[in-house]
């Protein structure tokens, strides 16, 4: 395999887009990415795109073809490609894959989702779309539910408090404050979290990303293309995808997603490094409680300490592994299917040195997109060139 | 019907391996020898929550507690509680109280 750099990056905001629609929001972000890479579009051998609802709740399809299209790109391979919540790690990996394998120099991965405009029991049911309909969604189960279930389980196994857990929603939503990317930072206290309307108890409001709009984009290529880039490039270490626990009877203590856990002990091992070398992690937190779950899963805090390490401030930006310095999901929104190329390029950002949020000295990142009911996930490691 | 009421899950024929939903092939040996097979209602609370925002076509039924319960065969089913409002621990002894169509509801025992 070939060694893949990101040669260019580009995001819209994530947030409420009302006046532009999924293709536009793709198309701009890609545009940004195209022109930081500086390479002339006829190289752009294969279009990877990922989008979960798009389908269910705005009725556009062939989204792949139709951002290419939008781009000028002419007889190139265009594949949308769908995981739930992890749509969008899924097709970066795939736009590594094609470089790595020498079946093109240059490949473009874009993320984009359109939630917005829908209501709050329609999006709900639109995510439902990642339940098994055979087993666990004709109980009613939602996606908070879910994370409510293992916010139960953590806590009875590990005494996990709903300070800790705040502490999450704090730091996340403080992060977003000076990131212009997220439009939903701002300043919280413990008690308003406790005390905002119950969502799935002991879930509240403030303990779930917000619906949002967005989209973004990279182009990876070989390291060779860097010299033309407009913007440092980043090398892609390791990128991973696993699977996992399709229904919540695969889910053994309900504490702990299997399939982050494969994917980022893979992870270290394609990069060739120890957790402690992780400077900065941008995490799957669609959920408060999905980053200590996640932080634990993926081997950076010991198992059952996520909550605790949060409320010290050791996941803080000068912490000792910075979680979410973007804000994450909490702050930026999750427009699904682009999350996880919107992790990549905040982990771009970090790598150049030049986050509006940067973690000092940070020479090596690592993004985790989860989804589903952890049926699938992608673990991706960058690193400054 | 209390702690006498049985739930149908499948067994596979070839290994023994027990699934509480319907695949069409045993995920333990790939095997399409499936049988239907009656358990007992009883098990363990896993975990519970009350969903206050249901999603679209279930806006009927919310607020509801949806129950994760390992049952005593040795599979894990998702239903809800008949009786939120108790407060069940994880940890608590249920048992099968009724059906809401297709869907198992629990209640302590």
């Amino acid at each position: 395999m070939r060694p893949v750099s990101v040669l260019g990056a580009g995001s819209t905001v994530f947030g409420r887009h009302p006046d532009h629609g999924a293709v536009e929001l793709a198309v701009a972000a890609a545009r940004q990415a195209i022109v930081e890479a500086n390479v002339a579009r006829e190289r752009i051998g294969a279009v990877y795109l990922g989008n979960f609802v798009g389908g269910v709740l705005t009725g556009q399809e062939v989204l792949a073809g139709l951002v290419a299209d939008g781009l000028g790109l002419r007889d190139v391979p265009c594949t949308k490609v769908e995981g739930a919540c992890a749509s969008g790690g899924i097709a970066f990996r795939h736009a590594v894959l094609s470089v790595a394998a020498g079946l093109c120099d240059v490949a473009l991965a874009v993320g984009v989702e359109k939630m917005s405009h829908a209501g709050t029991a329609a999006v709900t049911q639109a995510l439902n779309c990642a339940l098994d309909h055979a087993a666990d969604g004709p109980s009613g189960l939602t996606y908070p539910g879910l994370f409510a279930l293992l916010w139960q389980a953590h806590a009875r196994r590990y005494g996990t408090t709903r300070e800790q857990v705040s502490a999450v929603c704090i730091k996340n939503r403080r992060n977003g404050l000076t990131n212009p990317l997220a439009s939903m930072g701002t300043e919280i206290t413990a008690d308003m979290i406790a005390n905002a309307a119950m969502i799935a108890d002991p879930l509240t409001l403030y303990d779930c990303c917000p619906i949002s709009d967005g989209a973004a984009a990279v182009v990876v290529g070989i390291p060779e293309l860097a010299r033309e880039a407009l913007a440092d490039p980043v090398r892609v270490l390791a990128s991973v995808q696993t699977s996992g626990g399709a229904r919540i009877a695969a889910h053994g203590d309900l504490t702990s997603f299997r399939a982050t856990r494969a994917a980022a002990e893979r992870a270290y091992a394609d990069a060739g490094i120890a957790p402690a070398r992780v400077d900065f992690v941008e995490l799957h937190d669609c959920f408060s409680i999905a980053e200590i779950i996640d932080s634990e899963d993926l081997g950076l805090i010991p198992p059952g300490e996520g909550g605790r390490w949060a409320l010290e401030g050791r996941t803080d930006r000068g912490g000792d592994v910075a979680i979410n310095p973007s804000g994450g999901l909490e702050a930026k929104g999750h427009p699904v299917g682009a999350t996880g190329i919107g992790q990549i390029y905040e982990a771009v950002q970090q790598l150049r040195g030049r986050h509006p949020n940067q973690v000092a000295g940070a020479r090596i990142g690592m993004t985790h997109n989860l989804g589903g009911t952890g049926v699938a996930c992608t673990v991706n490691i960058l690193a400054r060139e | 019907m209390a702690a006498s009421g049985s739930i149908t899950i499948f067994r596979c024929a070839a290994c023994g391996a027990l699934d509480p939903t319907p695949r069409g092939v045993c995920r333990a040996c790939l095997s399409d020898r499936l049988e239907r097979v009656a358990v007992a209602g009883t098990g363990a609370l896993a975990a519970a929550t009350l969903i206050r925002r249901p999603p679209k076509g279930m806006d009927a039924d919310g607020p509801y507690a949806v129950a994760v319960v390992d049952l005593d065969a040795g599979v894990r089913v998702v239903g809800r509680l008949a009786h939120p409002e108790a407060g069940l621990a994880p940890g608590s002894r249920v048992a099968l109280h009724g059906w809401q169509v297709a869907i198992p509801v629990f209640d302590a025992c």
